[in-house]
């Protein structure tokens, strides 16, 4: 008996095999995806709230994200799971790395030593520009992490002669919990703690966190609301708002500003900030001047002019800023840091790379000024 | 029911018209075509980084929409059959939407809001460029369905337009590769209101036509400057326009924004002057690699700054080698009197052309070959990536000799699997081909290969004592490209294709790399550039390509090898209802055809560039001969008196000629026997697909209304996927024999529809006409 096949049968089922090869890549990634869900932590109970049974609310940034049961906040670590906020970033690092601390930059901490470097991923600002994008800009459960239990840290740093762990390459607050524990074991264990950090963060977190962080490299990225929204996806007026925090805690900080051409290189603007940080937060805070590489999604746009950081550097000083620093140019004698009173150079550098120090005992070595900083 | 065996268009009720103004018009709008379709590309990929997967994606567009008008124009609904009635308004309409679409193009960026420096995403380039050519396209693709439509001669018609379209390929590649597009669509334009011309018989028209030709001569001409002057004001309005020039490998212009000069080469950076000491330390850390360096090679980026550092060293003779002598020719206006004194050196020897073809033919030996290229994101980019280019790099470097590798696009500390892939296949080919091979760390990574063992060294001391020794105290910054930790981690990574972890002491264990080596006929690393590009932009298609790495080849073949099987069970069961299939047989060997033509096309320019390398006019000229060979076939197929038989015959042909192919393309050295078979392949190719669509029409069992257009939609579906799964998957992932496998299945399916189409239409009586 001849069978027929009737075109109707025969669209059918060439519709339903196309469509069951197109669904095996899709169906792969999603099992790729649900079986790389790291074991979760739960956030402390001090940085969210849950309401109305399943939502929460976490305050470890000034987004404040409200989750529904499932929800992601925007920085893409925190979940919530039927009403409990969870950490993805807890335990799961995707880089460790071993770094001069000048790298930070930290001109003015503990020059020439070694940090262990820890990042996980996941940020809560879309910087356009941002040089680590590959992993802040996902989820930490999508990125290839090292098994690094917070307990075991400071033990292996120290093994590998790092008497620093630094906070870096993303955004740590997107990592708070796990950051938190690692440097109060650290402190424990007579191990430093730096952070690099845009500040994006609620005063009470940053209070907690300053308990444990000796030094803080903070980015303040422009000083201008527009910037701030357009390029970073952000808002300044909490960072702002948090440089004053780490000045009222006391704790040493230095400020880091990459200055992208025709974003963030208004000198008025530059003057404007550094007024403030001469005003605000004292002379004495160092502030360093990056010049921009084309990075992320800012691949069509030329490196800053030296000329226009040397410009920024003389407008700092024209400010009253004490300590200002060019980065990304080397050797540049912007690279050094000089003593206020004498104008000596006490460190010299090239790039990161520390050549000469006549520093002693946070003084200069020349007329015993005090330089500060975190020396010892 | 019985075949209608009368194909005569009268009795059909069509309206016939001479063949002849209908060749004019169609090899006409066949000419405008191909230049448009060159210009709309070259426009959209300013706003995008190029690579294939873009290419084929505007390619893509482009045959969607003329399949799709073809398609839609060949629907028995549309009763238009009279020739003034519908191809004057199509003419006109294209006339004012060919300029006007690169108007817009270029005003892209302003409409999307796109911040300055960044680029379009995948998506919206789909999105653009399926927006944008929509109406064009779909204009071009009913002028030939309808032109077939009301010809007596369908097939005519398409080799007409094939005829136009190499024509036109040729025009593009030796008259005018260096026009302006927009004065380019503004000469489309004349020559459309001119065809116009001819064809209306109102002299009104007629006056208002010519009227109109030298309005758009004007427009053309001054709304040039304007346009290119509205894309840098949306890409920003801080940038000063200093100097545009036209190049053939793309439009050079020149910013200024604060004292610095930026060189723009279709509107991605390429260097900014003067240069301000960016490629110094890794200048000098290569030329420390090699003990007395007297002979250097460097290919690419001779006017970036790299050049005068390298004449600080004792060399004898530097041979510098740029694709484009533009380049090189705009920079020197604006560099540092430093940088311009270099290109005068007496030591130096400054040559344009391609410089994997200048390596191949060099008879010198080089103490140093630097390669300065973008990275390899394109198969173009990609030649001096691989293990054919580091083999022919070998032969021509001293004892002691070293070959660079700049700029390769790296991470700095999280190794996301995209780079490491990507960078790790490169690695791993370069360790193939060199005993020692070192990489340096940092966001654009310089790998190093050495003749013999024991030659290189990123040791910052050793470095910096042999530097010192040549060139006195100076500073140099090398710390970042010798800084130990970073050195060891990279070239750990890059070893062992996985992230290295510093405080896990089983990872100090190298293990042997699993990458895939990167050839000329498996270009992998263009693959894994195009993810690393997609995750760049968060596109969604990142996950499907990411999964497509992760399927093993077979799987493709699968489904081919099945279908073909099935087929011939069927054929032999002879359970098939085979009348039915019949159509479909045809229309899938008019896809077949339309889809192996593309693929073997792109193969063989490949294969050309591999072993003679880019020479701008000669792809040009190999596009023509695909274009006349097709246009050929299309005219031979009046020889075949038997099309059922013929198309048999022909599928044949492709298998043959997919075996010359395997034998032929990607020849080890490039001399004149391989030139003459890779123009063969290129003509046969065109050939034997250019016959399949007229012999297919021929043997289409109902003749009716529309049918042309039908089958040329059919055709251009081939075409379009061809296009997206050769370029995007086939060849980057799994190299040109999983690619000439593929299509080997294919063809046998074909095959084997068209056995099945000849005995259901043998069955029915139905007796095919003559040819013609």
């Amino acid at each position: 008996m001849t069978r027929i096949i009737h075109r109707r049968e025969f669209l059918r089922e060439t519709a339903v095999l196309g469509l069951g090869l197109t669904a095996f890549p899709a169906l792969k990634v999603l099992a790729e995806f649900e079986s790389s869900l790291p074991n979760t932590h739960e956030v402390d109970r001090r940085w969210y709230r849950t309401f109305d049974g399943t939502h929460t609310q976490c305050a470890v940034c000034p987004l404040n994200c409200v989750l529904e049961s499932g929800q992601t906040c925007f920085c893409r670590t925190r979940r919530n799971h039927d009403g409990k906020l969870l950490s993805h970033a807890y335990e799961n690092p995707c880089v460790i790395s071993i770094d001069p601390i000048e790298k930070l930059p930290l001109h003015h901490c503990l020059p020439s030593q070694n940090t262990l470097s820890l990042a996980v991923g996941g940020c809560n600002l879309r910087c356009l520009y941002c040089q680590n994008w590959r992993q802040s800009q996902a989820m930490p459960q999508t990125l290839k992490n090292f098994e690094l239990r917070a307990s075991d840290v400071p033990a292996k740093a120290s093994s590998k002669q790092c008497q620093i762990i630094a906070y870096t390459y993303t955004e740590p607050v997107a990592f708070f919990e796990y950051m938190t524990d690692i440097a109060a074991l650290a402190a424990r264990n007579r191990v430093r703690n730096v952070c690099a950090s845009a500040m994006f963060i609620n005063p009470d977190p940053l209070r907690e966190l300053c308990k444990q962080i000796d030094a803080f490299a903070v980015a303040l990225k422009g000083f201008d609301e527009k910037f701030y929204d357009r390029v970073l996806g952000s808002r300044l007026a909490p960072v702002l708002k948090a440089i004053e925090t780490l000045r009222a805690e006391k704790k040493w900080f230095e400020i880091v500003t990459l200055i992208i051409p025709t974003y963030n290189d208004d000198l008025d603007k530059i003057r404007e900030m550094c007024r403030w940080i001469a005003r605000t937060v004292g002379p004495d805070t160092p502030i360093h001047f990056g010049r921009f590489v084309p990075e992320h999604k800012l691949k069509d746009l030329p490196r800053t002019p030296v000329p226009t950081l040397e410009r920024c550097h003389q407008i700092a000083c024209e400010e009253g800023l004490r300590y200002v620093y060019i980065f990304n140019v080397a050797p540049h004698e912007a690279n050094n840091t000089y003593c206020h009173a004498c104008r000596k150079t006490v460190i010299k550098r090239l790039g990161f790379k520390v050549l000469e120090n006549h520093l002693s005992e946070g003084r200069c070595g020349f007329c015993r000024t005090a330089i500060p900083g975190v020396w010892v | 029911m019985r075949f209608l065996p009368d194909r005569n268009p009268r009795r059909l009720g069509l309206t016939v018209i001479p063949v002849a103004r209908f060749s004019l018009l169609f090899f006409a709008v066949g000419v405008v075509s191909q230049i448009a379709q060159i210009v709309f590309l070259r426009e959209f990929l300013r706003i995008y980084y190029g690579s294939e997967i873009a290419w084929a994606l505007i390619l893509g567009a482009w045959m969607f929409w003329i399949c799709l008008g073809s398609a839609v124009a060949s629907l028995p609904v549309i009763k238009t059959e009279k020739l003034r009635k519908w191809a004057l308004p199509l003419l006109l309409s294209l006339a004012a939407l060919i300029p006007a679409t690169v108007y817009i193009i270029r005003d892209l960026r302003g409409y999307f809001d796109v911040p300055t420096g960044e680029y379009l995403s995948l998506s919206t380039l789909l999105f653009a460029s399926l927006t944008l050519s929509a109406p064009t396209c779909f204009c071009f693709g009913a002028l030939f369905a309808l032109g077939s439509r009301a010809s007596a001669s369908p097939s005519s018609i398409y080799l007409c337009e094939s005829l136009g379209c190499g024509v036109g390929g040729l025009a593009c590649a030796f008259l005018f590769p260096s026009v302006d597009s927009f004065r380019a669509a503004a000469v489309l334009c004349i020559l459309l209101l001119g065809m116009s011309f001819l064809l209306t018989k109102s002299r009104m028209m007629r006056a208002l036509l010519a009227g109109a030709v030298p309005l758009a001569f004007w427009a053309g001409w001054k709304l040039a400057p304007l346009s290119h002057h509205n894309f840098w004001s949306n890409f920003n309005q801080q940038f000063h326009l200093v100097e545009h020039r036209a190049s053939k490998y793309g439009d050079l212009d020149v910013v200024r924004y604060e004292g610095q000069y930026s060189l723009y080469q279709q509107g991605h950076i390429l260097f900014s002057m003067p240069d301000q000491g960016e490629l110094k330390p890794l200048t000098h850390l290569i030329l420390a690699q090699h003990e007395n360096p007297r002979t250097v090679l460097l290919i690419g980026g001779g006017a970036a700054g790299m050049l005068k550092e390298i004449l600080r060293h004792p060399v004898a003779r530097v041979d510098a080698v740029e694709l484009d002598p533009a380049i090189v020719a705009v920079a020197r206006n604006y560099i540092a009197e430093a940088d311009r004194a270099a290109l005068r050196d007496p030591r130096l020897l400054l040559s344009d052309g391609d410089g994997r073809r200048f390596l191949q033919r060099a008879t010198a030996k080089y103490d140093l070959i630097i390669i300065q290229m973008p990275d390899p994101r394109t198969a173009l980019d990609n030649r001096c990536c691989t293990l054919e280019f580091f083999q022919s790099a070998f032969a021509r470097l001293t004892d002691k000799g070293v070959l660079a590798l700049c700029g390769i696009t790296s991470h700095t500390d999280y190794a996301a699997p995209e780079f490491l892939q990507r960078n790790a296949s490169i690695f791993a080919t370069m360790t193939r081909v060199f005993p020692e091979v070192l990489a340096t760390p940092g966001a654009s990574s310089t790998f190093l290969a050495a003749r013999a063992k024991g030659t290189l060294s990123l040791d910052e001391v050793g470095v910096l004592r042999r530097l010192s020794n040549r060139m006195g105290n100076e500073m140099i910054a090398i710390f970042p490209l010798t800084e130990k930790f970073q050195v060891e981690k990279i070239n750990a990574e890059l070893r062992d294709d996985r992230p290295f972890n510093p405080l896990d002491e089983r990872t100090a264990n190298a293990s042997v790399s699993a990458a895939a080596l990167n050839r000329d006929r498996h270009p992998v690393a263009c693959h894994f550039s195009m993810l690393l590009w997609m995750h760049l932009s968060n596109d969604p298609f990142a996950a499907v390509l990411k999964a497509l790495t992760s399927l093993n080849e077979w799987l493709w073949r699968i489904p081919l090898a099945v279908c073909t099987a099935a087929l011939i069970f069927l054929r032999l069961r002879r359970r098939a209802r085979e009348r039915l299939l019949a159509p479909f047989s045809l229309m899938l060997c008019v896809f077949t055809a339309g889809l192996y033509g593309i693929t073997v096309e792109i193969l063989a320019m490949l294969s050309f560039q591999s072993a003679f390398g880019y020479i701008h006019p000669w792809m040009g000229a190999l596009l023509a001969i695909f274009m006349l060979g097709l246009a050929a076939g299309a005219w031979c197929h009046r020889k075949i008196a038997n099309p059922r038989r013929g198309l048999l015959t022909l599928h044949l042909g492709l298998i043959l000629l997919l075996g010359f192919s395997c034998v032929t393309l990607f020849p080890a050295k490039g001399g004149i026997m391989e030139l003459l078979a890779t123009l063969a392949v290129i003509g046969l190719d065109g050939f034997l697909v250019g016959a399949i669509y007229p012999v297919a029409l021929r043997a289409w069992p109902q003749p009716r209304a529309g049918l042309g257009g039908l089958l040329y939609a059919c055709d251009l579906a081939g075409g379009l996927a061809g296009a997206l799964m050769v370029s995007s998957v086939l060849l980057p992932l799994w190299g040109s024999a999983a690619t000439l496998q593929i299509l080997f299945f294919l063809c046998l399916l074909s095959f084997f529809g068209c056995i099945s189409a000849h005995r259901a239409l043998k069955k029915c009586g139905f007796v095919p006409p003559p040819g013609g």
